[in-house]
This record gives structure tokens, sequence and C-alpha cells, in this order.
């Protein structure tokens, strides 16, 4: 009952810090991840410090309980932002994202590769301002066309992916910029390792990048302060599949290494369920 | 010549799915060749630059492709 209760208010509390992300977004993150400090605190889960140790060993007990909190203060932050862009898209989040130089001035083709990690639902308020024709794969409704962001697909059937893979070829043989998730997706993977675990890749920026020559340029979401700033690294090209997969697998780990807190809930759990 | 059918046949084969004994109305997708998405798409693209044809984008969204249903799809467009 109290566990109930307890849902019940933060559930509540996450919602409307979602009605004031649209008009104070920098204060309405800030009270979710306070929130979620709070509620981790007393839960002492998702995740659990013994879980971020099992996937991060060598930490003491005190940093790992650290970093699950921060995971949890950032997953809360998520929660508020997603639920704030359902409802006003990316209107309140165009004064809190802001891209790097590289990615200012992108040209296609360019395979965008993105993680479930760090602040990865913010990304449609940086891709709608490309200079350039951006097709992005989706599996929610976080993602809607507008400005650069030209055109959206789903991913949910065999035929869709299909279709949407067929698109993406067309979209980067145009000169035009692909996004894409590369982990967490449904479809043909690669699986390649990541702390010693394994992580299972979708295939499709990989062989989109065999098939055009496009480079795959990985792409960090994550809040910095009150802003949250998408960065991109340096692109990845030629080899074979699974040459890329395994560099991409590579950056991730370092990226995740610098910055543990941005180490989503979702992949805390795919990492530990392998 | 070969016929379409064949054609198709030697373009999977060409990529390593054994089609030796499948019958031409297997779906090449679930329940049958099982290719994923991005095989069956690089399947599509070598008929459209062997035949010289653009169907892989039509094709591309239809649930269970066969390789006759592709062949006859050829045909017509072919205007055999």
């Amino acid at each position: 009952m109290k566990k109930a209760l307890a849902r019940f208010a933060f559930g509540t509390y996450e919602r409307l810090l979602s009605l004031l992300a649209a008009v104070a977004p920098r204060s309405a993150f800030a009270a979710a991840r306070a929130a979620g400090s709070l509620r981790h605190r007393l839960s002492r889960r998702w995740p659990a410090a013994d879980e971020v140790a099992r996937i991060l060993p060598g930490l003491r007990t005190e940093e790992a309980a650290a970093i699950a909190r921060r995971i949890a203060e950032e997953e809360a932050m998520q929660r508020v932002l997603a639920k704030a862009m359902r409802w006003f898209g990316t209107a309140p989040l165009r004064d809190v994202v802001s891209m790097d130089a590289a990615l200012e001035a992108i040209r296609g083709p360019a395979i965008l590769t993105l993680f479930h990690a760090g602040a990865l639902h913010a990304v449609g308020a940086a891709l709608e301002r490309l200079p350039v024709p951006v097709l992005a794969f989706r599996q929610g409704v976080l993602l809607r066309p507008r400005g650069a962001l030209t055109s959206v697909t789903d991913l949910d059937t065999d035929a869709e992916r299909a279709a949407a893979f067929h698109r993406a070829l067309v979209h980067l043989r145009g000169r035009g910029i692909v996004a894409m998730t590369a982990d967490l997706a449904p479809g043909a993977a690669i699986d390649v390792p990541l702390f010693g675990r394994t992580l299972r890749l979708a295939r499709g920026p990989f062989a989109l990048a065999r098939l055009t020559g496009a480079p795959l340029v990985p792409v960090a979401v994550r809040r910095e302060g009150d802003r949250i700033v998408v960065s991109s690294a340096e692109p990845i090209a030629g080899g074979d599949e699974r040459t890329m997969a395994l560099a991409l697998g590579a950056w991730l780990e370092a990226w995740l290494r610098e910055h543990p807190a941005d180490l989503s809930l979702a992949l805390v759990n795919e990492l530990l369920r392998r | 010549m070969p016929s379409e059918e064949e054609t198709i046949r030697l373009i999977l084969r060409e990529r390593g799915h054994d089609v030796v004994a499948t019958g031409a109305d297997l779906p090449l997708g679930a329940n049958g060749l099982a290719l994923d998405s991005i095989s069956l798409v690089e399947v599509l693209l070598a008929i459209d630059e062997r035949f010289g044809v653009a169907l892989s984008e039509s094709l591309v969204q239809e649930e269970g492709l066969t390789i006759a249903g592709i062949a006859r799809r050829v045909r017509s467009a072919r205007g055999a």
C-alpha cells in the first residue's frame, strides 16, 4: 500500500513537472532530478548500487551507490522530458539543447548512431536543426517530423524494418543524414563486448555504411549543468560490419567510463541480462 | 537464357542462401527462408540491378514475398 502510494505521488509529481517544462524546462528538469534522487534514497533501486558494481567492477561501494543515484536522477529527468515532448513536442527544449560545432556543420551522407544513454530523448531538438535533411528511425512517439527532421520511420514489424532500411539507403545516396539508435533495437544484430559483457547492436547502421560508404558518426546526448549537449565523435568509416561494430562498441565503453551516470536503466538491464 | 525465377534463385545463392530445394512459393522472410530485413533489401536491390527494373521500393513493403511472386512482378515490369 505504501509503495503504491509512493508510486502514485512520484508519478503525479512528474506529470506536474512535465507541464511545468512547457514554460520553465530547466526548473522542471532540476526538480525531476531532485525527485529522482529522493526516490532512489528511499528505494535504493532502479538501479541498485550492486547492479552498477556488477557492470563497473572495481568501484568502491560508495562510488557505485553515488553512480546509481545519479543514474536514477537522470532517469527521472528523462521521464519528465519524454512526457513533456509527448505533450508539447520539442518546443520546451529549443533553448536547452545545443550541438557541438561539428554537428552544426555536418554534411551528408552520414549515419548518426545513438544509444539509450544520457539524455537521448532530447535528440529530436537537435536533429531538426541540422543543415541537411534527416531521416530518423524510431520505435516510440518522441521524434516527429519538424525542420530538417523531414522523415521519421517506424520499425515495429519486419516489413517496416525492411522498408525503413530501403528508405535509409535511398536517403543516404541522396546525400542525406540518417539517425538511429544502435542498441536495444529489434531485428538483425551484431554482438560486441561492453564492460566485459555483451551488447547487441542493430546491424542496420553498419550495413548502411557498408552499402553506401557513408561514415558512422557516434553521437552522445548528455546533460551538462542545466543544458543538454548533443556532441559527435570521430566518424567510423571503412572495414566490414563487425569491425565497425567493434569500433562503435569501444567508443561507447570509453564514453560511458567517462560519464557513468549516463548509463541508462535500460542499458543497465540489458547488460545484466547477458 | 535462364528464367526470372532461376535468376532470382541464383541471386539468393550468391548471397549464401540455400535455395536448391526451396519451393518457389516459400516466403523469403518469416516462415520461409527467414531472411532478415537487411538481407531482404540487399536481395531486392540485386534483383533491380540484374533485371534493370525498379521494384525494390514497392516490393520491400509487401509481406510474404516469394521467389515466384517476385518473378511475376519482374516479368510484368519488363512487359513480358
